[in-house]
């Protein structure tokens, strides 16, 4: 059946009796004539009498066509297909219907959620699709999700499914969601994308190279909505001792063009206070709020904002663990109060006074001493040679450090911290051992690399405490060192001869500090020298400033550490407790080094408390992924290029709705028409000249 | 009205007339001494009557003591000579009534009219009888041939007051005339000749083969010659039918006209195959001229 893009124009279709109306007003009457010689001029004419009424009536067919086609041409006719009809084809297509249902999906736009219209407009193109058609529905989410587990020709069944599906407070995977619809249409098909075409989903992601598909990507707004979210929160110190100032930085983000005013409202236990922020258009805010906390243990908080047209955003859950003390332990063989020994200085360097470091407890342990259960609450180990570490020690040692995000200081080198930073560096999780090898017969090795981490206040501090500062120091009997070349930014400090002095590297979730510096007086003056203590101080600092873990969004599953080293005979007993008090029940896990628990994916923000506590003291925070708060959108005018430069598949962006139940393989008729109008009007020239009148009046009458 | 003074003939008119002379191609057999060779042979050389002299008598006929009298010339009739019998047929259907659209002229029956009465005028002073017939579907209004100016009024009145109407059967009007004519003469038809029927030609094929001699003036509109010009029209019957012709004339006017002259063409081959004699006459033409051309002394009037 034709339809029409314009169908306003067919009024116009009125026109087309002009050239009848015209011809009937404007034909002369018929004089009555008795004729006698009538029999003669039946037969002279008779013939051309038919002749002449089929020349008038095509000459007004002619016009009347021709009008007509001018109008349809404006009216823009076009013959449908049913979606998912070839053309000319009886075969069906294969159809994927991609919703976005990240949390930018839940944003409001006149009462209405997006999700909720692409529901709609995802019902609207199932109607029109043959009956036929094998579809599938996928939501976009962190992980594809179909609502029916294969291509189904039951479009019944799939407008339930649709009716039933929420959005997802997850970031987007499109890529993945686009692979899952490739594979299931594979040898071709149509796949149709709903979204809002959110920046920080789209701009990365890749489309399956698939020659057979056909792609659609149908914008459901076309400009960002307005939104003010919440999108990251810094804690400083981020595991603060009892008592300790903790400055808890709150970055909102301003996703509309306008600026805005926010009221941020920090809630703890017995805590409550709120701050105004001004944000200008796409811009960032910060909002602080210090706290303390009177005793060891965990506290759960969190940030509100006033609710928007996206509420997801607007809460952000955060926990303050304090504890007694940050500990560091110092390993050595070495006698601690001996002089002429390096530990002696680096213990009193770390702690010069008893309130140096509020909070800062040393823990000095000669390595054949240790005990597991000090390992287990040291926050940081000093391993200063000579040592000697058993098997298990040290693999505790690289455990806290990896899993735990322990920081290692590695104070010039032996033979066991060597085999310490072996094990580091050969550890899946890809640590970093010391950013630089040894020339000596001891070789370092670094393989992989790991996450880069931030050390600007640290290279500031470096850079800034002057040349004057650094300069006084003496340091020599140091070991020469080669530089590896990717672990530039990891050295803090250098030797005059080049040779890394101090390093910070990422290693896991924890670090490792590389100290080639004597630690003696024979080796420098850096034992006595005040800067001694203040880079030890300026790290450990930088270091308890530094969240360790990923952040964990809906759409990820929580994991827990548990304490022993073992899974616990009670384990069965162990539940989670999520944010609306409900129970989910973890799976038992070998993590890296330890046992871990793991719950299902989750889909709500909030804390997540693993029951009983004892069993893992600890509480996980779900924060929903800050790049869903950005709402700017990728322009519909500029969506075709996320696709690349060439793309395999054939990719369409179709802004107006109506053309979404339309195909590609609807004929545009007006080439057409406008070719009927040609003819129509060439004929109706031909005829007019073959009904001219021959003006012979002079020679008629004799 | 006094035939004189009637449109159809009227003093001027007759001067033109009196110098024709229509002359059978066979011999006459009037009733009446006249002017023409008669089959009969008679005996008698009594002086008969006088008429007026036409031209083309015999000089020797002259009477000059009547001329010395009178100043005007007659000659003497004798027995043996005869009067000619005309026949005057009008066709008086429908069709004849035809004056014109665009171009109005006398209708064919009024000029019908002042061709027989042209035609009655030139017999009858010549000496000779001239009889009327109407013709329509059926033959009306017939009067015998006869002579004298009384006659010949009377003949012009039922000229006058003739209505075209009807439907034409010029074959079945010949044929009751050929039965009333009783004696061979001269028969003169003026009509249309639309009537398709082949009797027409039947009947002038009867009147042939008793040595009538025949005239037929055909009489057309020049609008019958060329279609009315007019931008569209409604033609009709004339006589009775209801068949109507809706036409731009323009569209057919080249068709009709070579369709109107192939019809003119065949009237006139039909009367020369049967030896009689066809004069084409315009309503708009002067009938006295079309005499003139026809029957001037010294022709033969054919």
């Amino acid at each position: 059946m034709p339809s029409f893009s314009s169908p306003y124009f067919l009024y116009a279709l009125a026109l087309a009796g002009l050239p009848v109306l015209i011809h009937f007003l404007t034909r002369p009457k018929p004089r009555v004539i008795r004729y006698p010689t009538f029999h003669l001029l039946v037969e002279a004419g008779g013939g051309k009498q038919a002749l002449h009424r089929l020349r008038t009536f095509l000459l007004l067919a002619a016009r009347v066509l021709a009008i007509a086609a001018l109008v349809f041409i404006f009216a823009d006719p076009r013959l449908e297909h049913r979606s998912g009809q070839v053309s000319g084809e009886t075969k069906v297509k294969k159809v994927a219907l991609l919703l976005d249902a990240s949390m930018s999906m839940t944003g409001v736009r006149n009462g209405v959620s997006l999700f909720a219209e692409t529901k709609a407009r995802a019902a609207e193109i199932l109607r029109h699709l043959d009956s036929e058609s094998p579809v599938t529905i996928i939501l976009i989410k962190s992980r594809p999700e179909q609502l029916l587990p294969a291509l189904s020709r039951n479009h019944n069944a799939l407008h339930q499914q649709l009716a039933n599906a929420t959005p997802t407070l997850e970031k987007g995977n499109p890529t993945a969601a686009l692979d899952l619809a490739s594979q299931l249409l594979d040898g071709g098909g149509k796949v149709y994308i709903l979204s809002d075409f959110q920046r920080s989903d789209w701009s990365s992601v890749t489309f399956p190279e698939n020659k057979n598909l056909s792609i659609i990507l149908h914008p459901m707004v076309t400009t960002g909505i307005n939104n003010v979210g919440i999108v990251d929160l810094k804690k400083s110190p981020v595991k603060p001792v009892v008592n300790e100032p903790v400055e808890l930085s709150c970055t909102l983000f301003n996703a509309t063009a306008v600026s805005r005013s926010e009221t941020v409202h920090f809630d703890l236990p017995g805590i409550s206070g709120s701050t105004d922020v001004k944000l200008q258009p796409f811009g960032a805010g910060t909002a602080s709020y210090t706290v303390s906390m009177p005793e060891k243990g965990c506290t759960t908080g969190s940030i509100r904002l006033n609710p928007d047209n996206m509420e997801a955003d607007n809460s952000h859950y955060f926990t303050i663990c304090a504890q007694d003390a940050f500990t560091a332990q110092v390993i050595s063989n070495n006698d601690f109060d001996d002089p002429d020994k390096n530990v002696f200085f680096l213990s009193r360097a770390l702690a010069p006074f008893p309130d140096t470091n509020p909070g800062l407890r040393i823990i000095n342990q000669h390595s054949e001493d240790l005990d597991r259960s000090d390992l287990e609450i040291s926050d940081a180990f000093f391993l200063v040679p000579p040592i000697t570490l058993t098997p298990e020690i040290r693999d505790n040692i690289i455990r806290r450090i990896i899993v735990d995000g322990a920081t290692l200081f590695v104070v010039t080198h032996d033979f066991e911290i060597m085999n310490v930073l072996e094990q580091l560096s050969s550890s899946s999780s890809g640590v970093l051992s010391l950013p630089f090898t040894m020339t000596s017969e001891l070789n370092f090795s670094a393989s992989g690399l790991g996450q880069p981490i931030s050390t600007t206040g640290l290279l500031d501090f470096f850079s800034s405490s002057g040349q004057n500062g650094l300069a006084t120091l003496s340091l020599y009997n140091h070991f020469q060192t080669n530089d590896i070349p990717q672990r530039e930014a990891d050295i803090l400090l250098r030797h005059d001869d080049g040779s890394a002095a101090l390093s910070l590297s990422k290693a896991g979730q924890g670090h490792i500090v590389g100290i080639n510096m004597g630690l003696t007086p024979e080796d420098g003056n850096l034992v006595s020298s005040p800067l001694f203590p203040v880079i030890l101080q300026e790290i450990v600092t930088t270091l308890r400033n530094k969240d360790i873990g990923e952040a964990v969004h809906p759409g990820d599953a929580v994991t827990f550490s548990l304490l022993n080293h073992n899974k616990p005979d009670d384990f069965e007993s162990l539940r989670i407790k999520g944010p609306e008090g409900e129970t989910i029940e973890p799976e038992f896990i070998n993590g890296p080094g330890r046992v871990q628990v793991r719950t299902p994916v989750i889909s709500l923000p909030g804390h997540y408390r693993p029951v009983p506590q004892s069993m893992i003291p600890d509480i996980a925070v779900v924060n929903v992924d800050p790049q869903e708060s950005d709402t700017r959108i990728i322009p519909p005018g500029e969506l075709t290029k996320i696709a690349g430069e060439d793309p395999a598949a054939d990719i369409k962006v179709l802004n107006e709705q109506g053309e979404l139940y339309r195909t590609e393989e609807a004929l545009r008729l007006w080439p057409y028409l406008i070719i009927a109008a040609a003819l129509f009007f060439i004929l109706e020239m031909v005829l007019s000249s073959f009904g001219l009148r021959k003006n012979n009046i002079e020679g008629r009458r004799s | 009205m006094s035939v004189f003074n009637h449109p159809y003939l009227d003093p001027s008119r007759m001067e033109r007339l009196r110098r024709l002379r229509i002359k059978p191609g066979g011999t006459a057999e009037g009733s009446h001494a006249g002017p023409h060779r008669s089959n009969y042979n008679g005996s008698a050389v009594e002086f008969a009557d006088y008429r007026n002299y036409t031209n083309g008598d015999d000089i020797r006929l002259v009477d000059w003591k009547v001329y010395g009298r009178t100043d005007r010339y007659y000659v003497r009739l004798y027995e043996e000579e005869r009067n000619m019998l005309t026949y005057l047929v009008t066709d008086t259907s429908g069709s004849m009534e035809f004056k014109g659209v665009e171009h109005q002229t006398r209708s064919k029956l009024e000029h019908a009219g002042y061709l027989a009465a042209a035609l009655a005028f030139l017999i009858i002073d010549a000496g000779d009888e001239a009889g009327l017939s109407l013709a329509g579907d059926k033959l009306h209004n017939h009067t015998a041939p006869a002579a004298g100016i009384p006659h010949l009024a009377g003949l012009v009145d039922e000229l006058a007051g003739s209505e075209a109407k009807g439907k034409t059967d010029l074959g079945a009007c010949l044929r009751q005339l050929h039965q009333r004519a009783g004696r061979r003469g001269i028969v003169m038809i003026l009509s249309d000749f639309l009537d398709p029927s082949p009797s027409f030609w039947q009947a002038v094929e009867l009147f042939r083969r008793s040595r009538f001699d025949l005239f037929l003036f055909h009489i057309v509109h020049p609008e019958e010659l060329e279609l009315p010009n007019v931008p569209l029209a409604r033609f009709t019957e004339t006589e009775g039918g209801l068949g109507v012709f809706n036409t731009e004339p323009d569209e057919v006017r080249d068709l009709y006209r070579e369709r109107f002259a192939r019809f003119l063409k065949q009237t006139e081959a039909g009367a020369r195959q049967r030896g009689c004699n066809w004069y084409l006459t315009r309503t708009d033409g002067d009938p006295i001229k079309l005499l003139e051309q026809c029957f001037l002394a010294g022709k033969t009037g054919y």
